[in-house]
């Protein structure tokens, strides 16, 4: 595998948000704002390319039998170091995260990038692997987060101090009065409804893409004629 | 496994050396990271508290560690609530009160306030919510100032009920709901702190 193959698959035709569905617990739970979402996003970026890099690394002492086991090991070690170094350096964004930190754990992009890349493949792609479907995971739940913020308070990217400190203070946008929102939005069908939305304009594109691609083909062969 | 057929036996051995070394590894790294932050935890944890005690009382109007003078006494409705007595030298000067909220839409949900050895209330906060977002946090105090209306009000001056309700406290149209738990469980903390020694009841954490 090339490694614009791995950047393309994690980010867009193979998106663990979009198109594998996966993870979709923190993704719902997690995305009523902007930040939260890119809180999170963030951590699981890092629990996926270390735990990627670690199974990758120690893929040729490990027991096919006891596999499993072993990547649950490293993958909720990773997490606990994760969560411990959040709530040390970024205390607030701990606060508001809340048990979703430790449910990285459960989240099942991880161990399914274990099973099916990391463990057959060298560090460097793995490393890359984790990295590039952490992103394609975390811009997921980057636009759901923006999305439902926007239409339900009005804003964009509240609460940024929680994650840089005080340069993330200016970056607040208040597009309209909060009372105007749309409550749905910031409820659990807002995350639903988003994340459809994000689901169909991926698959309108594509198509759109396929089509003119098919389009193109088809004038080629007519010119030849 | 592409080499030789191997002893079973030898197989569960090396699999359960494998396993244990795993997992040796990754408790020391779990050992590592926890030793780095530990400090810086709790230091975070000692200021974020300290922060919060300095937005109800002075921080020069007393001198001792309150969380160390902490009794549980009854607090609103059935739940308990934790009061710590602020003194300067030895004579009390108020009380930071830990108190649940019952009445809401999803309580009970935790609040913190000063409260003067007089029963004047110097700051109310909201600790850990959990309202329907829209319905009832306009009450936090990152949307409006309606905990605001709680500084240096007593139960000898200010009746504790929203104003629909005959009381003195403003609430905000559309959702009574909130305000008005927050309102009566607070006036219900005071009366039980008005009433009570909080020296002659049990430590916290007992």
């Amino acid at each position: 595998m090339t490694i614009t193959e791995i950047l393309k698959n994690g980010l867009w035709s193979k998106n663990p948000g979009l198109v594998q569905l996966l993870g979709l617990c923190p993704l719902l739970a997690v995305s009523a704002t902007a930040v939260n979402a890119l809180g999170l996003g963030i951590a699981t970026i890092m629990v996926l390319s270390v735990s990627n890099l670690l199974i990758s690394l120690t893929r040729r002492i490990i027991i096919h039998e006891i596999r499993i086991i072993i990547y649950v090991l490293i993958i909720a070690s990773i997490v606990t170091c994760v969560e411990l170094l959040m709530e040390a350096y970024t205390p607030e964004l701990y606060q508001a995260l809340g048990l979703y930190i430790s449910l990285i754990v459960t989240n099942c992009i991880i161990i399914a990038r274990a099973e099916t890349l990391a463990s057959r493949n060298s560090v460097f792609h793995s490393f890359l692997d984790g990295l590039a479907n952490g992103a394609g995971f975390s811009l997921v739940l980057l636009f759901i987060g923006m999305i439902r913020e926007l239409v339900g308070q009005g804003t964009v990217f509240a609460g940024m101090e929680q994650l840089i400190g005080d340069l993330g203070t200016n970056l607040k946008t208040q597009v309209f009065r909060s009372d105007d929102g749309l409550l749905i939005a910031i409820l659990p069908p807002g995350a639903f409804i988003s994340l459809g939305l994000l689901v169909a304009g991926k698959n309108f594109l594509d198509s759109r893409y396929r089509k003119k691609r098919l389009d193109k083909r088809e004038a080629e062969i007519t010119s030849v004629e | 496994m592409t080499d030789t057929p191997e002893n079973p036996k030898m197989k569960y051995l090396k699999a359960g050396l494998t396993l244990s070394g795993v997992t040796l590894v990754c408790l020391c790294l779990i050992f590592a990271v926890s030793g780095i932050t530990g400090d810086v935890i709790a230091r975070g944890k000692i200021n974020a508290r300290n922060a919060r005690y300095a937005r109800l009382f002075d921080p020069a109007s007393f001198d001792n560690d309150p969380a160390l003078d902490c009794h549980v006494l009854p607090g609103p409705g059935n739940t308990l609530m934790e009061v710590m007595t602020v003194r300067k030298g030895s004579e009390p000067i108020g009380y930071i009160v830990n108190y649940s909220v019952t009445g809401g839409y999803s309580s009970p949900f935790t609040m913190i306030a000063g409260v003067r050895t007089d029963g004047t209330v110097t700051y109310a906060d909201i600790v850990q919510f959990n309202e329907t977002p829209g319905l009832g946090d306009k009450v936090l105090r990152a949307n409006g100032s309606f905990l605001d209306s709680f500084a240096g009000a007593s139960l000898s001056t200010r009746n504790f009920n929203v104003k629909k309700d005959g009381g003195d406290f403003d609430y905000y149209t559309g959702a009574t709901v909130t305000p008005r738990a927050v309102v009566r469980s607070t006036g219900s903390m005071l009366e039980k702190l008005k009433n009570a020694d909080p020296g002659t009841f049990p430590s916290c954490g007992q």
